[in-house]
């Protein structure tokens, strides 16, 4: 399945370059993590993770087309 | 005392006085410092029912046991008065230089009450404190009056002053340290302003005795290494992009505040955010006293319309004068935040007024004629926007309606609704609609609207220490009731908020603040428990209330405007969503111990020793 990933400041590096928001292809049934791992973020390194722009966790799962949108944490504003 | 001065700076401005006061070992204790001392202060020297603007209000200026120490951020102190915005409290605080030299100057506060004959200034050089004429300096700006202060004194004091605005009444005037830093929110420079106190301007040449040196040594090390090791594989990204980064997380959850709180996403939010601000006018990254971050802005615009050259914009001005009142042009905005830092004044409660304006202009309820700027004011307007923000600093024309806030503005043409405030003050940067526990927090602020007195954007938006879902509400109530306390911790013990949520707390909702502890222990020479300096940080919040129930505030004073309460979010992931204020208020109260209407119970007030 496919879905639409965007990276964020300290994680736009991960993104293919010069594409960002792009996609990525997934086995059906992928979960957060697994699309983490194949951007190859560690899933101890702090951010935020968000799919169709609400707060998500590592272990939600992925249905084609979500959108899903990784920064890092922020300390002030 | 360690820690802690143990003296304060008394400066009776009416007839000249200046005493020093021991600091009670055991007030210093219960409260802490900062925030805390100002509310006792206020509670046992100023009646709840005096005018703000009167003589009889005092207003203090507080340092915390760690301010001027080498702890991370150890850079802070706090205004505290009774606002002329709001009637209800200040909780204005600032870093920058001026705050530690006070310290250093051997001083935990200075309390200035009455009003002085004429314009006055107050020069403290260690022990010394003097009051000096000041009428030469009346009228000038912030960085003129900086430059006149430190010839006159001496050339390493540090000062904190008001501009035009704080002279002239502005409602939401600054004062404004290290030229470029501000005790922002709530009028705080307008009550100066009523005192003829002009300035404070400091030498302060000793150093903050610590109890337990070489163990505070080591755990400012222990800090700084964590600090970094947590950045090991990426910048910091305050220090890189400033506060104003924050837009990307506003924007991504809906929540950044775009045409007076009409919608919470901003089509031009990448042309003013941080990293727009950082490619195009970032001159240097500036720190705070004792801060690995250094989140402040030294910018300059080189050229157009806008040019000029100072500090900021910040996160919230940001918002203020750019999406909230629909301009996505940065040069603007700065230019815009250079005025209100010259002329003093809080950017967040210009830019919102303004907003106000032009949304009431877009309705056809402010003529054209009274706005007097030839033609009509509406939303994204760049150019009116600089020339409204000079000319409320300068109480020009229709800028001394807006020098009165938003909500008296509204009021004045029969529709406040259209004011986005909370108690009367201006809202931050996040729309409560999307963050439903922001909207908590506004409401029972005991400032009124703010984002930092129990900031739940970090953990809501911002992913710190973690993150968890905005749009919920059943779980918020009791998150601000932490938050909150522990705020007035950080606050009290004079630490900057941006880097304690990271460092100085568990990393969960629970925000236990086990590192400050450590720190106000090796400083102090105290034995604090975690659980005590939650229970003082109650106390502060409680003493913080019980002034204002004294002042007649309640249940319906804890309010937002009915666009946040009653009109959904009409697009962005927040779409569909209100504020559910009053579901979380109730289950907020009983767990304050807070009857219905919001007033403290006798029981609780007694066992933290405030009845
Ligand atoms: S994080 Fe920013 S505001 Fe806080 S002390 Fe450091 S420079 Fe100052």
């Amino acid at each position: 399945m496919r879905i639409h990933v965007k990276l964020q400041l300290t994680f736009e590096d991960r993104a293919p370059a010069g594409r960002n928001p792009f996609d990525l292809e997934l086995t059906p049934g992928a979960t957060v993590a697994r699309a983490l791992e194949a951007l190859a973020i560690p899933v101890s390194t702090p951010k935020v993770i968000m799919v169709n722009g609400r707060a998500a966790t590592p272990d939600r799962k992925l249905a084609p087309g979500d959108e899903l949108t990784v920064f890092p944490p922020i300390e002030g504003g | 005392m360690f820690g802690w001065c143990g003296k304060v700076l008394w400066v009776h401005l009416t007839d000249g006085r200046i005493e020093e006061r021991a600091l009670d070992p055991e007030t210093a204790r219960d409260y802490i410092g900062g925030r805390g001392l100002g509310i006792r202060h206020l509670l046992d020297w100023v009646d709840p029912d005096t005018d703000p603007l009167d003589a009889a209000n005092d207003l203090v200026m507080a340092t915390g046991p760690l301010t001027g120490t080498p702890a991370p951020t150890g850079a802070r102190y706090m205004v505290m008065t009774k606002s002329p915005l709001t009637g209800a409290l200040t909780c204005s605080n600032a870093g920058g230089h001026f705050p530690a030299a006070l310290k250093k100057a051997g001083w935990d506060a200075v309390v200035f009450r009455g009003r002085a004959p004429e314009p006055v200034y107050l020069w403290i050089d260690g022990d010394r404190a003097e009051l000096r004429r000041a009428v030469h300096l009346w009228g000038r700006n912030v960085p003129d009056t900086d430059d006149a202060l430190r010839q006159e004194t001496d050339a390493a004091a540090k000062t904190a002053v008001i501009g035009p605005a704080g002279e002239a009444g502005v409602r939401f005037a600054a004062i404004m340290n290290d030229r470029h830093r501000a005790a922002g929110r709530s009028g705080v420079g307008a009550v100066m302003g009523a005192k003829n106190l002009k300035a404070v301007a400091v030498r302060g040449r000793g150093r903050v005795q610590l109890a337990h040196a070489k163990r505070f040594k080591s755990l400012v090390a222990g800090f700084v290494k964590g600090f970094k090791a947590s950045f090991a594989d990426g910048p910091v990204p305050l220090r890189k992009w400033g506060t104003a980064v924050t837009v990307a997380g506003t924007q991504n959850f809906g929540v950044f505040p775009t045409r007076n709180f009409q919608t919470g996403v901003f089509a031009g939010w990448e042309k003013i955010d941080g990293r727009a601000l950082t490619e195009k006018y970032l001159v240097r990254a500036k720190a705070c006293f004792s801060c690995p971050i250094a989140c402040g802005r030294g910018t300059r615009i080189p050229d157009g319309p806008f040019a000029g050259q100072g500090e900021g914009p910040e996160y919230e001005t940001v918002y203020s004068l750019g999406s909230d009142c629909g301009v996505d042009d940065l040069a603007a905005v700065t230019q815009a935040n250079y005025i209100c830092n010259m002329l003093g004044m809080d950017t967040i409660s210009m830019g919102a007024t303004i907003a106000c304006a032009m949304e009431m202009s877009e309705r056809g309820i402010i003529p054209p004629a009274d706005v007097g700027l030839g033609r009509d004011l509406r939303f994204g307007d760049a150019r009116a926007l600089v020339e409204l923000t000079a000319m409320t600093g300068r109480m020009e024309g229709f800028g001394r309606l807006l020098a009165e806030g938003s909500l008296r503005l509204a009021e004045h043409y029969g529709h406040p609704r259209y004011a986005m405030v909370s108690k009367g003050q201006e809202f931050a940067g996040y729309d409560p609609r999307g963050e439903q526990g922001m909207g908590l927090a506004y409401a029972t602020s005991p400032i009124g609207a703010s984002h930092m007195r129990g900031d739940p954007a970090y953990i809501e938006l911002l992913g710190v220490p973690k993150q968890i879902d905005p749009l919920t509400w059943h779980d918020k109530p009791q998150i601000i009731v932490d938050w909150q306390n522990v705020f007035c911790v950080i606050d009290s013990a004079g630490l900057c908020v941006f880097f304690a949520v990271r460092n100085y707390v568990q990393p969960d909702e629970t925000i236990r603040p086990e590192g400050i502890k450590a720190l106000l222990n090796a400083a102090t020479g105290l034995d604090y428990s975690t659980q005590e300096l939650c229970t003082a940080g109650e106390r502060i919040f409680n003493a913080e209330r019980l002034f204002l129930t004294k002042a007649g505030f309640s249940r319906r004073n804890d309010s937002l405007p009915p666009r946040i309460v009653s009109e959904p979010m009409p697009e962005g992931p927040a779409r569909g969503m209100v504020c559910h204020l009053d579901e979380m208020l109730d289950a907020y109260y009983r767990l304050r111990g807070w009857d219905a209407d919001g007033i403290p119970e006798a029981a609780g007030l007694k066992k933290l020793g405030l009845a």
